[in-house]
């Protein structure tokens, strides 16, 4: 009960900051885009349409994810709420899952929004296909582990710092197979024992990108899709339970 | 304490499932070949651009991208050669033991000889060093005072690929961008003297190279016998003599001096050998 009501409230909070407001600006792009670049495209109309509009929901969700991410928990203390929060008999590792799970879902409705109006784009350019729902389930988990990062940075660094790492940690993840192919080539080195360790640590964000596989028709595994999917739970779940961890032990002045 | 053994609980057992899935999704999505990722390799303008002019990081990024490749070239080659070596060497062992049959000993030394190990790594750097060049002419574009990318161009592209003209190119636009750089007149010279078999050249470009105190004093030293091998033992006096006059530097003009001095006895040798 006391889950569901701070998931809840942070979900109004998120949505009362407009975040939701994104949408509009997303669809004007992709109703100017879909309109100019049949001219310019040369017949490749739909391609980019999808590229583009799979482009731009992961993007929103990303700016979404950090930035309100690593305010949730900033807001309580600026605001004093927390002292309310701590005051009353309620466990720690709530409010840390409460606040992800909460903007989690604003995030997926988020998603879901501009899903709607990139499906309706491409029915009316007639060149909808439903395997485009995979690739953006795969950008909502990328998203998530982002969600899930900028909370735990937000439990200990202020906004700014959090803000840095968050975006330091998903750029690591978006080049993670170069630190694949360098301790792959060279494993005895420290150097390639090192970014092994950078290489677990950072989210390896790279293997969500399915989006150029999916507007090239390629084909994608069960296999790869369900370890994907898994990775992305544990990768949260470890974060999430490293954020309690921190959590647990912060001392908050009045 | 109490209270946080739970979340470290899950916080192991989460990140053991997470490395473990990591690395069950790395075995279905293995790593293509470095040398495709060389195949899309943008130009240096859009990478300037792309890296919001941060050339010289994006440039120093291929380098090492050059150095693995390079790296993962050797390790082909290693294992395609020590394949057929090992085969070779297996076999003749073998015959040997039992019939100290002559011509297979011989088979195995000819696999090991260095005539037939640089024709397989000509073989095999000319088909897997394709993107060599590609990749150290966007190097030395994005970071023109980038050195090393030049002087690798001189040693391994012209020996493994065979690309002599290109490695000449690089060569010269490093010259361009550094002269002051001694490094780079030495390549050029080493290039000239094994593949072009130009020995004005040669002299030419380790004479300029010669005139950095940081040359080291191998070269120095080899200067007298080059000009007398060229029959130009007086350009070659003049020549050290202007670098003696114009440095200052004590050790750097004992070095040229004793250049001067061999110099001088070629001469002298010369002479004599014509009365």
């Amino acid at each position: 009960m006391q889950l569901k009501a701070i998931i809840f409230n942070t979900f109004r909070e998120t949505i009362r900051n407009r975040v939701l407001y994104n949408i509009f600006i997303f669809i004007f792009a992709l109703l100017v885009l879909s309109l100019l670049i049949g001219t310019w495209s040369l017949g490749e109309r739909i391609k980019i349409i999808k590229d583009f509009g799979l482009t731009a929901i992961s993007l929103f969700g990303l700016l979404i994810a950090v930035f309100v991410g690593i305010r949730l928990m900033h807001q309580e203390i600026e605001r004093k709420t927390i002292y309310i929060l701590l005051a009353k008999p309620l466990q720690r590792w709530k409010i840390i899952v409460g606040k992800f799970f909460g903007l989690a879902i604003t995030i997926t409705i988020n998603i879901l929004l501009m899903t709607l109006a990139f499906v309706l784009v491409l029915l009316i350019s007639g060149g909808f296909d439903s395997y485009l729902f995979l690739g953006i389930l795969m950008t909502t988990f990328e998203i998530l582990i982002i969600v899930a990062l900028s909370i735990l940075f937000s439990t200990f660094f202020s906004p700014l710092l959090s803000a840095l790492f968050t975006i330091a940690f998903y750029f690591a993840g978006q080049v993670s197979t170069v630190l694949r192919s360098y301790f792959e080539t060279d494993n005895a080195s420290f150097t390639g024992w090192f970014f092994q360790v950078v290489y677990y640590i950072a989210p390896n964000l790279e293997r969500f990108a399915f989006a150029g596989r999916l507007v090239r028709n390629q084909a994608i595994g069960f296999a790869e899709i369900t370890a994907i999917t898994a990775y992305s739970f544990f990768y949260i779940g470890a974060v999430l339970a490293l954020a309690v961890i921190i959590f647990n032990r912060a001392q908050f002045e009045k | 304490m109490k209270k946080s053994g739970m979340p470290i609980l899950l916080f192991v057992l989460f990140s053991i499932l997470m490395i473990g899935s990591s690395r069950f999704t790395d075995r279905l999505q293995p790593l293509e070949q470095d040398w495709q990722h060389m195949l899309y390799l943008p130009n240096a303008d859009f990478l300037r651009i792309a890296s919001f002019n941060n050339a010289a990081t994006v440039a120093d990024y291929l380098w090492i991208k050059t150095v693995l490749y390079l790296g993962r070239y050797h390790d082909i080659y290693e294992a395609h050669y020590q394949t057929g070596h090992h085969h070779g060497t297996g076999e003749s062992a073998h015959i040997h033991a039992s019939t100290h049959d002559s011509v297979a000993t011989d088979s195995a030394a000819f696999i090991d000889s260095p005539a037939m190990k640089k024709l397989f790594y000509s073989f095999y750097g000319k088909k897997y060093l394709v993107h060599l060049y590609p990749l150290l002419e966007t190097i030395t574009d994005l970071d023109p005072y980038f050195v090393k990318p030049y002087t690798l161009s001189a040693f391994i592209l012209a020996r493994e690929t065979g690309q002599l003209r290109e490695s000449l190119a690089l060569l010269n636009k490093g010259i361009h961008y550094n002269p002051e750089r001694w490094e780079l007149y030495y390549w050029k010279g080493f290039l000239y003297l094994f593949y072009f078999d130009d020995m004005d050249q040669v002299i030419e470009n380790f004479s300029k190279a010669a005139a950095y105190p940081q040359c080291p004093q191998g070269i120095i030293n080899m200067l007298p016998y080059l000009y007398a091998g060229a029959d130009k033992i007086d350009i070659g006096i003049n020549y050290l003599q202007s670098l003696y006059e114009n440095n200052e530097d004590p050790v750097f003009r004992k070095q040229i001096l004793n250049s001067l001095q061999e110099l001088y006895e070629q001469k002298k040798k010369k002479q004599r050998n014509q009365k």
